[in-house]
C-alpha cells in the first residue's frame, strides 16, 4: 500500500484547517477532561454539548452567530448546573436532567421551527457538524479560544486540583471552592461549545471523556492525565481526518465516512483496551485489601 | 379548537394508545431510575436507539429491530465496561461510539433530514396499528422486568450493604434496569422520539418523588403524572401542530417544579407542627 494519499491529503486546504481546529480542540479537551474524570462530571459534560445544540438552533432562527448560541447557553447551563448541585452524584445527575430535559424540549422546538422557515440544512449541521465544511475565517478565533482556555486551566490548576480532590481540605486552606468550581464549569462551556460547533456535538461528547478517561487509567496525577490525554486526543483526530479523507475511495457510492464515526471508535477502544489491562492490576490490589 | 376533535382520525387514535402505553412504561420504569440515579444511561439509551433506527434504515430492516438490537448491545457494553461507582464514563463513550456509527449510516445512506429528524424527535402521528400492537407488546416485557426485578433494585439502593450481605447482586440490579431500559426505548423511539423518551423517564418519576413516601405510591403518581403529562402534550401538539416533545419536555420540567413546591410547603407546616 502506497502512502502518497496523506501528501496529497496535506495539500488540500480544507483537510489542513481540519487538522488545525481539530488537534487544537482535542488538546483543549483532553486537559478539561482530566478534571471531568477527577470530578465525575461527565454527563455534565454531555448536557453541555445537547443545550449548546438547542443555542445554535435557536440561534439560526433569529439569524445570528451560530457560535455565539453555543456560547452563550453553554455557559449558562454550566453555571445553572454547579448552582443547583446536590449532595451525591444520582442526585446531581437527576438535577443536571431536568435542565437537559427543558434544553431539548426547546431544542426541538427551535429546530422544527428553523426547518418550518426552510433552514432545513441548519439543523443537521447544528447536530452532525463536520470539520471539513469550516469556516476558514473561524480557524485564528478557535485557536485564540483553545489557546486562552488553555491559559485560563494552568492558572486556576492547583486550586482546582486541591478542590475537586478534597474540597474541605481546600477550604480550610482557603480556597474559594465555589468560585473555582464555577470558573471550571465556564472553561469546560467553552470547550465544548467549541467542539461542538466546529465538529458536531456528538465529537465533542468523544474528546472530552474519551482521552483523559484512557489516560487516567495510566497515571494519578492530573496533570500527567491531562497532558497525556490531550496529545492523546489531538493524534486520534489527526488520524480521523486523514481516515475520513480517504475513505472517499473506500465504496463504490464514493462517500466520505465521517471524521466523527473515526474518533468515537477510536476514543472507545483506546479506552476499552486500558479499561482491560487496567482492570486485572485492580483486581489483584482488591484481593489483597477485602477480608 | 375542540381538541377531541383528533379522535375522528384513525391514525390519532392509533397514536393516542400507542402513546399510552408508552407514558404507563416510562412512569414505571422511571421510578427505578430515578431511585438509582441512572439519569445519564436513561439518556444514553434512546440516543443510541436512534443510531440502531438509522442503520435500520440503511440496511432496510425493521426499525423496531434495528433499535432494540443497538440499544440491547449498548446496555450490555455499558454494564460490562462500568466500574464500580463510574457507570458515567463508560456511558459516555458507549453513547459517543453508538452516535458515531448512527452518524456513518446517516451519511452512507445518503438519508435526509427529515428521517433523522422525525427519529429524534419522534412522530407520533404516524403510528400504524400493527405498530400499536408492538409498542403494547414491547412495554409491558419492560415492565415485566422490572417489576420482576422489583425487590432486589430496591433492597440494592436502599440497603446497600445489608444487601450485599443477603446475597442480592447490585450488578444483577444493574442489568435489569438496563435491559428495561433498553426495551423502553424500542417503545419509546417511534412515538416520542429519541431524544425526548429521556423526559418521560425522568420528570414524573422526580415529580412523584417529591410527593410520595411509599415506593408503590411512588410509582403510581408517577404513571398517573406520566399519563397526564402525554396525554396534553398530544392535543397540544395535535392543535398547535409544534412537536410533542416539546410539550413533553415542558410538562414535564412543570410538574417537577410543582412537586417540588408543594413538598416543601407541606414540609414546612409539618415541621411548624412538630414545634
Amino acid at each position: 500500500m502506497t502512502l502518497g494519499w496523506i501528501g496529497e491529503a496535506l495539500a488540500s486546504a480544507p483537510v489542513e484547517h481540519a487538522l488545525i481546529a481539530g488537534t487544537e480542540i482535542a488538546f483543549l479537551s483532553g486537559l478539561v477532561g482530566a478534571f471531568v474524570m477527577l470530578r465525575g462530571q461527565s454527563f455534565a459534560g454531555h448536557v453541555l454539548t445537547d443545550v449548546g445544540t438547542t443555542g445554535g438552533a435557536g440561534a439560526y432562527l433569529v439569524g445570528m452567530n451560530g457560535w455565539f448560541g453555543f456560547l452563550s447557553f453553554g455557559v449558562l447551563a454550566s453555571v445553572g448546573m454547579e448552582l443547583a448541585g446536590g449532595r451525591t452524584r444520582g442526585e446531581r445527575d437527576l438535577a443536571t436532567g431536568v435542565v437537559l430535559s427543558l434544553a431539548l424540549g426547546f431544542g426541538a422546538l427551535f429546530l422544527y421551527l428553523d426547518a418550518q422557515l426552510a433552514h432545513a440544512n441548519a439543523s443537521m449541521a447544528v447536530l452532525f457538524g463536520s470539520l471539513f465544511t469550516l469556516d476558514p475565517a473561524l480557524v485564528p478565533w478557535i485557536s485564540l479560544t483553545a489557546a486562552a482556555c488553555v491559559v485560563a486551566m494552568l492558572l486556576i490548576w492547583r486550586p482546582l486540583a486541591l478542590a475537586s480532590v478534597n474540597p474541605d481540605l481546600a477550604r480550610v486552606r482557603g480556597v474559594p471552592v465555589r468560585a473555582i468550581s464555577i470558573a471550571f464549569m465556564v472553561v469546560l462551556a467553552v470547550a465544548v461549545e467549541t467542539d461542538a460547533l466546529v465538529a458536531g456535538s456528538l465529537l465533542a461528547t468523544a474528546l472530552i471523556v474519551g482521552p483523559a478517561a484512557t489516560a487516567a487509567r495510566f497515571t494519578t496525577s492530573p496533570l500527567r492525565a491531562g497532558l497525556v490525554g490531550g496529545l492523546l486526543g489531538a493524534l486520534l483526530v489527526a488520524a480521523s481526518v486523514l481516515l475520513s479523507y480517504d475513505s472517499y475511495t473506500w465504496l463504490p457510492q464514493h462517500t466520505s465516512w465521517p471524521v466523527s464515526f473515526f474518533v468515537a471508535a477510536f476514543t472507545f477502544f483506546a479506552y476499552a483496551i486500558a479499561a482491560a489491562t487496567h482492570r486485572v492490576a485492580f483486581q489483584r490490589r482488591a484481593e489483597v485489601e477485602l477480608p | 379548537m375542540n381538541p377531541f376533535v383528533m379522535f375522528a382520525f384513525p391514525f390519532a387514535r392509533h397514536a393516542f394508545l400507542a402513546a399510552s402505553f408508552v407514558a404507563v412504561a416510562a412512569g414505571w420504569i422511571g421510578f427505578y431510575v430515578v431511585l438509582r440515579g441512572t439519569a445519564f444511561a436513561a439518556h444514553a439509551l434512546p440516543k443510541i436507539g436512534f443510531a440502531g433506527a438509522s442503520g435500520a434504515l440503511l440496511f432496510g430492516v425493521n426499525s423496531l429491530f434495528g433499535v432494540s438490537l443497538y440499544s440491547a448491545i449498548a446496555a450490555l457494553g455499558i454494564g460490562a465496561l462500568a466500574e464500580r461507582d463510574r457507570r458515567d464514563v463508560a456511558t459516555a463513550l458507549v453513547l459517543a461510539l453508538g452516535l458515531g456509527t448512527g452518524a456513518l449510516f446517516l451519511s452512507l445512506g445518503n438519508l435526509y433530514a427529515a428521517d433523522a429528524m422525525s427519529l429524534l424527535f419522534g412522530q407520533v402521528l404516524g403510528v400504524s396499528s400493527s405498530g400499536v400492537v408492538e409498542t403494547a407488546c414491547v412495554s409491558a416485557a419492560a415492565i415485566a422486568l422490572v417489576v420482576a426485578f422489583h425487590r432486589v433494585l430496591l433492597f440494592t439502593t436502599v440497603a446497600r450493604e445489608a444487601a450485599l450481605v443477603r446475597g442480592a447482586s447490585n450488578r444483577t440490579a444493574d442489568w435489569a434496569l438496563l435491559a428495561s431500559l433498553g426495551l423502553a426505548t424500542s417503545a419509546m423511539m417511534p412515538v416520542v422520539g429519541a431524544l425526548l423518551s429521556f423526559s418521560l423517564l425522568v420528570g414524573p418519576a422526580l415529580a412523584a418523588r417529591h410527593l410520595a413516601h411509599r415506593p408503590w405510591q411512588a410509582i403510581v403518581q408517577s404513571i398517573a403524572l406520566s399519563l397526564v403529562i402525554t396525554w396534553l402534550s398530544l392535543f397540544l401538539s395535535f392543535a398547535l401542530g409544534w412537536p410533542v416533545g416539546f410539550f413533553v419536555a415542558c410538562l414535564s420540567a412543570l410538574a417537577y417544579a410543582a412537586a417540588r413546591a408543594i413538598s416543601r410547603a407541606l414540609g414546612r407546616k409539618t415541621q411548624a407542627g412538630a414545634a
